[in-house]
């Protein structure tokens, strides 16, 4: 079985997104909640790459607050991004499967 | 008639038509801006706010029609948004707002302004209005592929956060002031912090071994 295109975060983030369209922000507190915790750019490079990948779309959604403009980064999962998820769940399952059925001989 | 094209004409006016199916579309701009006090050009759809543009003018009243003179615009190419709108407010910010048209009418339908303390207005537009722009510059601290895919997203995380901090409560002068500073410190911050990923994406994928590139990655993450 290949190797999964995915990194460990960005599988984490894959799986947050694939509830539906989420604010940057949103995936952000996920991850933090999961024990992930990333600076703002450094989330935000994460996130970038995975558009460069084309496993996520992202576009802004503007919001007025307290009569001022703010822009909210929102993602949301392409068809590619979902295959590549699925591929990794299921290279993590073999090898877990794997490990599983040689700790049951040894 | 192609509503987005109209948007970014430099003319910066809007009045709203309707098309053959009864949506609403921008027919003409009737507005010119200037001067200082800024206000907000936003559009609402189905409830929703759309922010048009963001300028910085002062409404004048000359019978018929309300001219807006303004003296710069402030990131219009960013916050163009979806045209299918209803209702087209223009919002003075702090001092009152104007509905150019709503509902099916391409009239003008209202003109509001709140009356209140210059002293307090000119204080909120220092600080409030003042600040947050001001210390939006420093992206250009940044390369633009950064700015664009690393700042503009953190930045405006970090001036939601900001700007819901001080709704509520805090309405004081110096809760507000103190708010703001905490604003600034956490911008510059993002800047420095924006520097770092972009540095160490640049130098750690060319020059920095794998190891000591996992050595000073352990070490800014504390891990």
């Amino acid at each position: 079985m290949p190797l999964p295109s995915l990194s460990h975060l960005q599988f984490q983030i894959i799986g947050i997104l694939r509830g539906g369209e989420q604010s940057g922000q949103y995936v952000r507190d996920e991850l933090a909640q999961q024990g992930v915790k990333k600076s703002g750019p450094g989330f935000y490079q994460l996130m970038a790459r995975l558009e460069d990948a084309g496993f996520v779309k992202g576009h802004y959604l503007q919001k007025v607050i307290d009569g001022q403009a703010v822009k909210e980064r929102r993602y949301k999962l392409t068809a590619s991004g979902v295959r590549a998820w699925e591929a990794t769940e299921r290279f993590y399952s073999s090898q877990i499967a794997l490990a599983n059925r040689r700790a049951s001989l040894g | 008639m192609d509503s987005e094209d109209d948007v970014s004409d430099e003319s910066l006016g809007v009045r709203i038509g309707y098309d053959d199916k009864g949506n609403p579309v921008v027919t003409s701009y009737s507005f010119v801006v200037d001067k200082k006090r800024p206000f907000i050009f936003t559009s609402r759809l189905r409830g929703a706010d759309h922010v048009i543009g963001v300028f910085h003018g002062e409404a004048h009243d000359s019978g018929a029609t309300i001219e807006y003179n303004v003296l710069r615009r402030v990131d219009w190419d960013e916050l163009i948004g979806s045209f299918g709108l209803s209702t087209v407010v223009v919002d003075e910010y702090s001092e009152g707002y104007c509905v150019l048209s709503g509902g099916r009418d391409e009239e003008l339908l209202s003109f509001g302004q709140a009356v209140r303390d210059r002293r307090v207005i000119e204080d909120e537009c220092d600080l409030i209005d003042g600040w947050p722009h001001f210390w939006s510059l420093l992206k250009f601290l940044l390369g633009s592929k950064n700015r664009e895919r690393i700042f503009i997203p953190a930045y405006n995380d970090l001036l939601a956060d900001h700007l819901e901090s001080k709704l509520p409560k805090y309405q004081t002068t110096w809760a507000r002031r103190w708010i703001q500073c905490c604003f600034a410190v956490r911008t510059a911050g993002l800047v420095v912090q924006c520097m770092a990923v972009g540095l160490r994406g640049a130098i750690g994928a060319v020059v920095v071994p794998v190891a000591l590139r996992e050595w000073i990655r352990n070490w800014w993450y504390g891990d």
